[in-house]
């Protein structure tokens, strides 16, 4: 094995003390899941045991020739603590996502293809839900209405281009390009309102807030508004 | 002090001299038939340096070598002992049934 990832997976403390040779050790294994996982766990027991790594102590460097006498040294034990979700959850991110750029997550079966989440026995309380949307033609509700937002958005963008080149037509007749101006101000301002309704909805729907789509507030499509067609003056 | 299995293991391993790392992995699953991996047994070795069974000496070509602290050696004594006298009484048991 290659060690280095798996090594800087360990403490800071426990690298400086072993990382060398565990490092050593593994180039002498085969990458074996089995050898893997084992590193994996060393990893996530050395930062559940921070107390594990000895005070730092240079190696014995020559057997003393006549046997000191042995003092009885107290054992040091590790003081128990209960341990706290937010402690371990960024490591074990860690070693996820350096696993993952490592290629250990690629190829696996059914990578690449389509969830059939109607089928999905683990789905559990959700697979009757899909069911009924896929037997009614339906998908998720929040991606239906990520799609009405998509085409919303278009819309929007078309309306503002329209507007910006009726009104350009109008330039050589200052009040009736004001009138104009106000109406077409007033109609994409709704449809903002209304496209930012669905944004709420869509962020209320999702089960994950990265799915959101954002939100689309009064002031940034007043800007748009006025970046596009400004008053005449 | 409660050793456990791989501890134990490591501390037999070491009785008959210094080892480094791989050197414990093959011995163990020689004599155990115990394949003990790279993460298990240097958490097994960090707890038996802490506790003093065993101590590090100088590395070379960056594989470190450990060996047995005449501590290491009682443990491993009382241990064994301790072990042999469960084992004895486990087959008795075992005769008269």
């Amino acid at each position: 094995v290659n060690g280095r990832w798996l090594v800087r997976l360990y403490p800071r403390a426990w690298r400086e003390r072993y990382g060398e040779e565990l490092l050593a050790l593994l180039e002498q294994l085969p990458a074996s899941p089995r050898v893997l996982l084992d590193a994996l766990f060393g990893a996530a027991d050395a930062h559940l045991h921070p107390r594990l790594v000895p005070a730092a102590r240079p190696a014995v460097v020559e057997a003393p020739a006549v046997a000191a006498p042995v003092e009885p040294e107290p054992a040091v034990v590790a003081r128990r603590r209960p341990i706290l979700r937010d402690e371990f959850e960024p490591w074990i991110d860690q070693i996820m996502r350096e696993a993952a750029e490592r290629g250990l997550f690629d190829n696996l079966e059914g990578q690449g293809k389509p969830l059939r989440l109607e089928e999905d026995e683990a789905a559990g309380d959700w697979a009757m839900a899909f069911r009924m949307l896929r037997n009614a033609g339906e998908t998720l509700p929040w991606i239906r209405l990520g799609h009405e937002i998509d085409a919303e958005r278009r819309k929007l963008a078309a309306q503002l281009a329209d507007a910006s080149e009726r009104l350009d037509r109008l330039r050589a007749e200052p009040a009736a390009y004001e009138r104009e101006r106000v109406r077409l101000r007033e109609r994409y301002l709704g449809a903002a309102v209304a496209l930012d309704k669905k944004l709420i909805e869509h962020g209320a729907l999702v089960p994950a807030y990265t799915l959101e789509r954002g939100r689309l507030p009064a002031r940034v499509a007043e800007a748009r508004f006025d970046g596009a067609c400004p008053e005449l003056g | 002090m409660q050793l456990s299995e791989p501890g134990l293991l490591i501390l037999i391993s070491l009785a008959d001299g210094p080892k480094h790392g791989y050197a414990m992995m093959e011995d163990v699953e020689r004599l155990a038939g115990v394949k003990m991996g790279p993460g298990t047994l240097y958490g097994a070795l960090a707890r038996l340096e802490r506790v003093r069974l065993i101590e590090p000496l100088p590395a070379s070509d960056r594989r470190r070598p450990y060996r047995l602290t005449s501590n290491g050696a009682k443990a491993l004594e009382a241990e064994l002992a301790q072990l042999q006298r469960v084992a004895a009484v486990g087959l008795r048991r075992l005769a008269t049934t």
